[in-house]
């Protein structure tokens, strides 16, 4: 194993720790921060893609996975939003008055969705790249593909929180 | 559990809706634009289909799928208002195998797709899942349906931007339909608040007139039978003149009793009459009156008057003559045998009326009956409440010194 694939590792290990973290503990549910996210990620996915030199060259093969990628994600981040578990905030938790009304937790089933998500795009990235899709392996793809996921996770919290309390919508 | 929480949170905006929910909601003009535009899109669509399976463009099988997705959107657009049992099945039929089949026959079969899925989202009765659901398979079935056509990226690409288009319709005319279900509740609750205010307003005007029939019925009737029981007793001992003028007396009594009755009566049944001022004399005349009538019944009774009269309301000229009247009524009834004093003070800004009569020395023991039970109590309480009512005016009773006081204060405007 040389150095480079080391660290790789690690970074792997570092980001799915941090994931797991994320998902176990209580978030604030901060209506500005949750929409900010998704579309500067998507702007830089976005953004990649349109350097790439052999645009022209896209495939409807690549159109497929990028679709069907795109897709995936959006329903895993509908379904994170639904497993979530919405709870008020506590004044006791001393938090300052203008915190968000909400937290959430999406638990171990978010987890697992994650799970689902990456094998979903590793699996796709494998078996595209194989049919000889260019754009499988792109960084961009992987950006907007985790901003369209906290997209639809942020859409349905938001919808959940304003059936919660209409008032503060 | 996070189910149960979205049943609770999503309950009154969706699902519990009745079956008639989302179709009122247009007219009929728009209704019937619907089917013809829905019928017009089955028959070009069905030509496309039919016309790649004769030429042989197209397989057996996506005939088959095609004619699937027709038969659903032509069943989704003829039945008007179905039940979500029938909408359901009829929407899945649309849009799984024309997504399927929307590639291999050149994206004809993409306007079902997304005609279903904006159905979808449109139904109110059903939640923003199915149609989200329903979105997403299309677009994987779509994809799916490429696979082994030679579809361009670009004519892929317009597939998925038709699922797209179809979910932002529905998600506009959801909205919509929303916005529309929030006027009506809207409306609804003006009506009730409309109505509520009209039975309240009922209930006082009630009370009012149950006050008036009050103060004339105590005060005429109670005098009457304070007339009678004298002249009972003055036939008794044979006193057979006295008792003749009793009786004109009474007599005098119950036709302005009579006449005070038609009064309420003709005010009540006219409400805008009671509007205008009365001019001071006439206000100072039948005040006189009263007190001549409870010295007929034979009271002591002291008057005395300082300034000169002024005009008041119509309103307010009846509180005050109203307000005398009870207090001598309450007089006679609960203190008989006692001088009371009556002061009228008109001023250029307030009227005062005061009544007042020493309080009975033997209260429990007195074995004089009490006189005639009319009034209960009702008499002070109402005579409170008009005044209240006028603005500006106060009443009230109670025991000043070793008298009993009823004052009444009214505002000249």
């Amino acid at each position: 194993m040389t150095i480079a694939q080391l660290a790789d590792v690690a970074l792997g290990i570092l980001a799915l720790a941090w994931i797991i973290y994320r998902q176990m503990t209580w978030r604030a549910i901060s209506m500005g921060r949750m929409w900010k996210m998704p579309l500067i990620l998507g702007a830089i996915g976005v953004f990649q893609l349109s350097q790439m030199k052999d645009l022209h060259r896209l495939s409807t093969l690549d159109i497929g996975a990028l679709v069907v990628e795109l897709l995936v994600s959006l329903g895993v981040g509908a379904l994170m939003g639904a497993v979530a578990v919405i709870r008020p905030s506590s004044r006791a938790d001393g938090q300052e008055p203008d915190q968000p009304a909400f937290q959430s937790r999406t638990g171990w089933v978010g987890l697992a969705l994650w799970i689902v998500m990456i094998a979903v795009r590793v699996g796709i990235d494998v078996a595209a790249s194989s049919m000889g899709s260019v754009l499988a392996t792109a960084t961009g793809v992987i950006l907007v593909m985790i901003a369209a996921n906290r997209l639809a996770r942020a859409f349905v919290l938001v919808t959940r929180v304003q059936s919660l309390a209409p008032t503060t919508a | 559990m996070t189910n149960g929480e979205r049943e609770g949170a999503v309950g009154p905006s969706g699902r519990d809706e009745p079956a008639a929910g989302p179709w009122n909601v247009g007219d009929e003009r728009s209704n019937s634009l619907g089917l013809l535009v829905g019928i017009l899109g089955v028959v070009i669509v069905g030509y496309f289909v039919v016309h790649q399976f004769v030429v042989g463009y197209t397989s057996t099988a996506i005939f088959a799928l095609s004619l699937v997705a027709l038969a659903g959107w032509l069943c989704s657009a003829l039945w008007r208002r179905p039940a979500v049992g029938v909408m359901l099945p009829a929407a899945a039929a649309m849009i799984l195998p024309a997504a399927l089949a929307a590639a291999p026959s050149d994206g004809a079969l993409i306007v079902p797709a997304a005609v279903g899925v904006m159905r979808l989202l449109t139904d109110l009765r059903l939640r923003v899942w199915f149609g989200a659901v329903a979105a997403l398979l299309a677009g994987l079935l779509v994809v799916i349906g490429a696979i082994g056509t030679d579809i361009s990226p670009t004519g892929l690409l317009s597939l998925e931007g038709g699922i797209v288009l179809g979910v932002l319709g529905g998600a506009n005319r959801r909205q919509a339909h929303q916005a529309a279900r929030r006027q009506r509740a809207l409306v609804q609750s003006t009506i009730t608040a409309r109505e509520e205010h009209a039975r309240a307003s009922a209930l006082q005007a009630r009370q009012s007139a149950a006050r008036d029939i009050h103060d004339v019925l105590a005060h005429s009737l109670g005098g009457l039978v304070i007339q009678l029981d004298a002249v009972e007793a003055l036939l008794e001992s044979g006193r057979v003149d006295e008792a003749a003028t009793r009786v004109t007396d009474a007599r005098a009594l119950a036709a302005s009793g009579l006449a005070d009755a038609r009064r309420a009566v003709e005010t009540l049944r006219e409400p805008s009459r009671r509007a205008g001022a009365v001019a001071g004399e006439e206000i100072a005349r039948t005040l006189h009156d009263l007190v001549d009538a409870h010295r007929g019944l034979g009271f002591a009774l002291e008057f005395t008057e300082t300034g000169s009269p002024v005009a008041l309301d119509a309103d307010a000229a009846a509180a005050l003559r109203r307000a005398l009247q009870e207090a001598l009524s309450n007089v006679r009834r609960h203190a008989p045998g006692q001088p009371a004093g009556v002061r009228v003070d008109w001023g250029a800004e307030r009227v005062t009326l005061q009544v007042r009569n020493p309080l009975p020395a033997r209260r429990a023991s007195d074995d004089v009956p009490s006189g005639p039970a009319v009034g209960g109590g009702h008499g002070l309480r109402g005579m409170r409440e008009r005044f209240a009512e006028l603005g500006g005016s106060s009443a009230s009773a109670g025991v000043r010194e070793d008298d009993f006081v009823v004052q009444v204060e009214l505002e000249v405007r």
